[in-house]
């Protein structure tokens, strides 16, 4: 088992490695090169929002949930911030409706699993539906499928190295939290056994909404870069947002049933690979209609290698 | 001229990461023979039938089966060249019925044209279980309906059949009852002396073994110590004998507690009134500080639930579960107030198998290890660490997963959790399930010791022996109800106390 | 042990042989356009030696055998990459849009390289394919998206845009997210899909309801949020009729079923004609790409009885399915649809190398948007005129109603605009 984990973590690392030497190598062929500061900032504004949500859905995933509310939640937050930000002058009070919401939907979408006895993706599954909708007809009152911000002063958002800071920041703070303190720790021993969590004393319903609530408050981090990077938000703003975050996590090693083996660097690796795959692939001449497709081959490579196995354990 | 040899295991080797499970062992399998297996936990006793049934792959050796060389790839492609085992942990297929538990893998016999014949296969599955002696379980029947026994009996049926030339029995009877047990015997002998095959009965318990093999092979820390022929077996001092082979010491007489002292302190330190839940009406217990009590009785008596309903888990619709006045809810507030609960689902309930030892011992005890919301992973180790020596749990470091720990070594990981937590209260429920002399030896000794303390501790054991020889007061259940209560006493005879459980 | 280990190395070869063979596999197929389009623009050469120093690029690009050219570095990109953020990523118009303009940059010393906007027009999706895509060689942009333009040539400052197939309405519209880019003085203006004004579309719809001769007759939409032009065209049509029905008599009256149908970019579904009032309509007037979106399920409802089986429609689109081209015209469903020529690609190209080489023509002061004319098919001869004489139809660019020469040969903008404004650019000059 020991062995295992560090295999997986090996392919993932390996398949990020992998991505950055091929992509250090070969485009220069072409006479592209990743290594020039417009393509690292373009690789920081492509992984920024990805990367931003994957951490904090580490915490969901450690539990062997996860959520497919985010791109509902991040359309709804972006658009909350352009709306409000146009009328009072400053992001702060989008921001703020923002966070309160994502507080109330974590707690919501991590308790009722738990207390109802239902599968967790299902509250997260009505409030996909709940928050499109909700986008659907803000959108129809508006009679324009997208919003700018006008007075706002939103360039900060646009630098690479502010991203960096806030992503380093977010990562030290979510690493903290869940190595060092009881809500990751509790979350990767309800993820691993809730049985066994639950008659070690704790409160899976506690716990669980509160690994949603960490994980909401990362998703409207996102929607601020998400917002921040063009100043607008659209109806299709977050459109399968959740899906990034899901390959990216497999991409990176995350176990998708949680547990023991869920770290925060699977969130940062995965990111980091399926975003440099964005951006290398068109410099190596891979025609922008094909990198699904490449995206897709080297997706199930990396969950071949890293996909779990069994054996290696006495047999008790 | 000695008889036909089925299987022969030479310099069998096995290692999973640095620990290394087997040696170089040499064992060899005759037909006609109940060959036991015995040795402490982790000693490699189950390992080598593991690796001759298919279950995983050795790191050296080779191995003849019927004088060819074998490489079994799998538990399934064992069984169908007649290696089977009947392993410890559930095996059967939840949420589908007997018959396709019985027939997995073998559907194609029952189908025409594609369709499967249920009808058919149910009848099948009843004849089968009829040659067995088990005509209480229906192949109709879904499996869920049935107990642990029960489906174990199942599973029984569905690795024996006309082919199988070796059973393995690993430690199956510890899940089983009196009747499922003599189930069992007559199968093994059956197989044995009528049809001259070979069974291969790795157990815990020591009367079984003696009873029923007619070779015993003895195993410490990976090797071959000793080989017990019938005579040898028979002989008085047998047991002695075997204990010192496999402990490799003089392990004394002393086992259980040897004193008949029943006082206890006057403080209650945990309190059931007037409790009822499901079919358990109006149950009343008292237990004091200092003060082991026992419940005994056959598996479906009841006196699980007493444990998980003192422990919060379960809710009573009436009464209270009271501990220094305080009502207990839930198992977080059992765990406040100085509670432990160790359950006898020991991988499913108790350990995170897929978690280091040090994750396990100190996840009750994270929020006492928290200062200022953070927990040092300093302090985690040194709290393991601890327990670790104190237990004398076999591991490389605190590091190593629980899943590679032997049984023995996992329950001491469910106890140190509790220690490490210095509960007051225990509620032990199987607590020597699975486990060995030496350990069980050890763990009495630590039962006796947190008495000593001051703790106080419920213990629910299927294991009248231990009963007997460990609790202040023993409380015997049958049908969800208190049939008799027995003080501690020498005199007390187990021969007395089994006509209140049946 | 030793088994996983080959079962994974195993898989691994089996998918790195896939993602190879998929790299090779597109890598041909840009090739094999390639060589498609040298075929049908052999007439090119010389008047591109004048152009640039590309005349031995071009002598490269003629062999048709070099395979180097089938992945990004392509042949005669010394002028630079143009990117076409398409609309479309499949279909006969998209290919023959694509075949066009890369026989173009091909004559004028370009490379041309498609990436896909965001299938909802939506800002952030639009900038990042623009932003993964870039290379420094882009010089221009040919967007067929407004969504985010703004924000693309704010990351871009440098970059000429020119829009094709799109009224750019978040640019020129009221209160456009993008209205900034109206007067930057890199953007060149639009190319609009036929008509901008709704009004016009709504007039036309009106004039064949007309000619037609149909009495009973419904209309279907996008929603407002996403096409104001289109409800703005249904509001002309409706007024259109009212007019008519004044002054007409009792019996030539036309009557336009309930409100405007809006299709929030789904086909039409089949329960549209359980309601009565559908049930014996003469004519669907779909002001949306009603092609795609509704002929579906008129054709089933037809098929199936549960509409009148004279129920006609006309709309708009253009797909290369035998089956529907010939349900166009005589006694077919689809009476009447519209679709703009594909050589307006050209309009924006011209206009980038123009600005590119600081060519631009003295009379162009300010980027402006403009109508398209558009081939009306409305009988099978049209049908197979388009088909086989169009660029629209053929896919090949030698069949190209305005050449390469004369887009470079316009010698004012007035001029080009009016290549983009003849007769060249109509069915009936196709029948010639």
């Amino acid at each position: 088992m020991n062995g295992t984990t560090k295999n997986k973590n090996l392919a993932a690392y390996g398949g990020l490695l992998l991505c950055i030497l091929v992509f250090s190598v070969v485009p220069p062929v072409f006479g592209q090169s990743i290594w020039t500061g417009a393509k690292l900032s373009t690789l920081m504004s492509d992984v920024i929002v990805t990367a931003l949500m994957a951490v904090g859905a580490v915490f969901v995933y450690s539990l062997g949930n996860m959520d497919i509310s985010i791109g509902g939640q991040v359309g709804v937050y972006a658009t909350l911030m352009v709306l409000l930000g146009n009328k009072t002058g400053s992001l702060a009070a989008g921001i703020a409706l923002s966070l309160a919401a994502a507080v109330l939907i974590g707690v919501i979408n991590g308790a009722t699993g738990e207390i109802l006895k239902i599968h967790p993706i299902i509250p997260s599954l009505v409030f996909m539906m709940v928050l499109n909708g909700i986008r659907s007809i803000i959108y129809t009152k508006l009679g324009s499928r997208n919003v700018s911000l006008s007075s706002v002063d939103y360039s900060l958002l646009k630098q690479p190295w502010f991203m960096a800071v806030v992503l380093l920041g977010e990562v030290l703070v979510i690493t903290f939290l869940f190595r060092y303190t009881r809500l990751g720790k509790n979350a990767k021993a309800i993820g691993a056994n809730s049985v066994v969590a639950a008659q070690s004393g704790i409160n899976l319903i506690q716990y669980k909404a509160l690994a949603y609530v960490i994980m909401g408050l990362c998703v409207v981090l996102a929607s601020v870069f998400q917002m921040g990077y063009t100043g607008s938000a659209s109806d299709a703003t977050g459109t399968g947002f959740e899906m990034n975050v899901m390959v990216a996590l497999i991409l990176g090693g995350m176990p998708l049933s949680g547990g023991m083996g869920a770290k925060v660097s699977c969130a940062i690796i995965g990111a980091f690979t399926y975003s440099l795959l964005d951006v290398g692939l068109p410099l190596i001449g891979v025609p922008n209609n094909m990198t699904f497709l490449v995206k897709a081959v080297i997706f199930i490579l990396v969950v071949l290698i890293t996909c779990r196995k069994r054996g290696g354990t006495l047999p008790r | 001229m000695s008889p036909e040899v089925l299987l022969e295991v030479k310099h069998m080797h096995k290692a999973f990461g640095p620990t290394i499970a087997l040696k170089d062992v040499d064992i060899t399998v005759r037909r006609g023979e109940i060959r036991g297996l015995v040795g402490e936990n982790g000693s490699g006793k189950s390992t080598i039938m593991s690796i001759a049934s298919g279950m995983q792959p050795a790191t050296g050796g080779e191995m003849y089966y019927l004088g060819k060389p074998w490489h079994p790839g799998s538990m399934v492609e064992a069984q169908k060249a007649g290696i089977s085992m009947i392993l410890q942990e559930a095996n059967t297929i939840p949420g589908v019925t007997v018959a396709q538990n019985i027939f997995a893998g073998r559907e194609k016999e029952f189908s025409v044209m594609g369709m499967m014949n249920m009808r058919k296969m149910y009848r099948a599955a009843d004849e089968v279980l009829e040659r067995f002696g088990i005509s209480h379980i229906k192949g109709n029947h879904r499996i869920d309906q049935y107990t642990f026994e029960e489906r174990k009996l199942i599973e029984l049926v569905r690795c024996v059949n006309e082919d199988t030339q070796i059973l393995v029995v690993d430690e199956t009877t510890t899940a089983l009852s009196l009747e499922g047990r003599q189930i069992l015997y007559r199968l093994i002998h059956k197989m044995a002396e009528e049809e001259n095959k070979a069974v291969v009965f790795v157990s815990h318990d020591m009367d079984e073994i003696l009873e029923h093999c007619s070779v015993l092979t003895v195993l410490r820390d990976g090797d071959i110590v000793g080989e017990l022929n019938g005579e040898e077996i028979q002989a008085l001092d047998a047991v002695k004998n075997i204990r010192y082979l496999m402990v490799g010491r003089e392990i004394g007489e002393k086992y259980y507690r040897e004193d008949y002292d029943t006082s206890h302190e006057a403080e209650v330190a945990l309190e059931l009134a007037d409790v009822s839940f499901g079919p358990i009406r109006h149950f009343n217990m008292k237990l004091h500080k200092g003060e082991i009590i026992g419940f005994g009785g056959l598996s479906g008596c009841g006196m699980h639930e007493i444990g998980r309903i003192a422990y919060g888990i379960e809710k009573p619709e009436q009464g209270k579960v009271l501990r220094k006045g305080k009502e207990i809810k839930s198992p977080l507030m059992a765990i406040q107030e100085g509670i432990g609960y160790i359950s006898k689902n020991r991988d499913t309930e108790a350990l995170i198998l897929a978690g280091s030892i040090q994750d396990n011992i100190v996840l009750p005890s994270l929020k006492a290890l928290e200062r200022g919301g953070v927990i040092r992973p300093g302090e985690e180790k040194k709290l393991s660490d601890h327990e670790i020596e104190a237990f004398r749990i076999k591991c490389g470091s605190g590091k190593q997963f629980v899943n590679t720990l032997s049984g023995g070594n996992k329950q001491k990981v469910s106890f140190a959790k509790w220690t490490a937590k210095g509960s007051e209260v225990i509620i032990m429920d199987c607590p020597t399930r699975g486990v060995d002399i030496g350990v069980k030896q050890a763990m009495y000794s630590l039962i006796e010791e947190m008495k000593k303390e001051g703790k106080a501790i419920l213990m629910i054991s299927e294991e009248l022996s231990e009963l007997v020889g460990m609790v202040d007061k023993l409380v015997i259940m049958k049908d969800f109800k208190v049939t008799k209560e027995f003080l501690r006493s020498p005199d007390l005879q187990q021969t007395d106390i089994i006509e209140y459980m049946i | 042990m030793k088994k996983k280990l080959v079962k994974k190395l195993l898989a691994g070869a089996l998918a790195g042989a896939m993602a190879l063979g998929m790299l090779a596999g597109c890598g041909g197929a840009g090739t094999d356009s390639k060589d498609q389009e040298n075929s049908g623009e052999q007439n090119s050469p010389e008047e591109n030696k004048d152009e640039e120093s590309q005349g031995d690029t071009k002598e490269d690009g003629s062999g048709e055998t070099d395979q180097a050219k089938g992945g990004a570095e392509g042949n005669g990109g010394a002028g630079g990459t143009i990117m076409w953020l398409s609309n479309l990523s499949s279909g006969i118009q998209y290919e023959a849009a694509k075949a066009y303009a890369e026989s173009l940059c091909e004559a004028w010393g370009y490379k041309f390289q498609v990436v896909y906007g965001d299938s909802f027009n939506d800002p952030a999706g639009n900038l990042s394919v623009v932003q993964n895509a870039m290379t420094d060689d882009v010089v221009g942009i040919v967007a067929s998206q407004d969504g985010g333009l703004q924000n693309i040539m704010e990351e871009y400052p440098e970059l000429y845009v020119a829009g094709y197939n799109t009224d750019m309405n978040n640019v020129y519209g009221e209160g456009g997210s993008s209205a900034a880019c109206a007067t930057n003085e890199k953007f060149l203006g639009t190319i609009a899909d036929g008509h901008i004004d709704g009004a016009d579309l709504g007039k036309q719809m009106f004039d064949m309801v007309l000619e037609k001769g149909y009495k009973k007759v419904s209309t279907i939409v996008f929603p407002a949020y996403a096409y104001p032009n289109l409800t703005a065209g249904d509001a002309s049509f409706r007024a259109a009729v009212e007019e008519y029905n004044k002054s007409a008599a009792e019996g030539d009256q036309i009557e336009v079923v309930g409100e405007a149908k809006v299709l929030e970019f789904a086909p039409l579904e089949d329960s549209y004609f359980l309601d009565s009032a559908n049930q014996d309509l003469d004519c669907i007037v779909a002001l949306c790409a009603g092609v795609q979106f509704v002929y579906p399920a008129l054709k089933s409802a037809v098929d199936g009885g549960t509409c009148s089986a004279d129920t006609k429609m006309i709309t708009s689109g253009f797909e290369e399915d035998s089956a529907i081209l010939a349900d166009i015209g005589g006694d077919g469903i689809i009476q009447a649809v519209t679709v703009s020529p594909v050589e307006n690609i050209g309009w924006s190209l011209t206009m980038l190398d123009k600005a590119l080489k600081g060519e631009l023509y003295s009379d162009y002061s300010a980027s402006e948007r403009f109508d398209s004319l558009e081939y009306v098919m409305d009988s099978p001869e049209d049908v197979t005129n388009v088909m086989e004489k169009a660029l629209n139809g053929t896919k090949d660019p030698a069949m190209a109603q305005i050449t390469a020469e004369e887009l470079q040969g316009a010698a004012s903008y007035a001029d080009l605009k009016a290549l983009f404004m003849s007769e060249q650019l109509t069915v009936e000059a196709l029948a010639k």
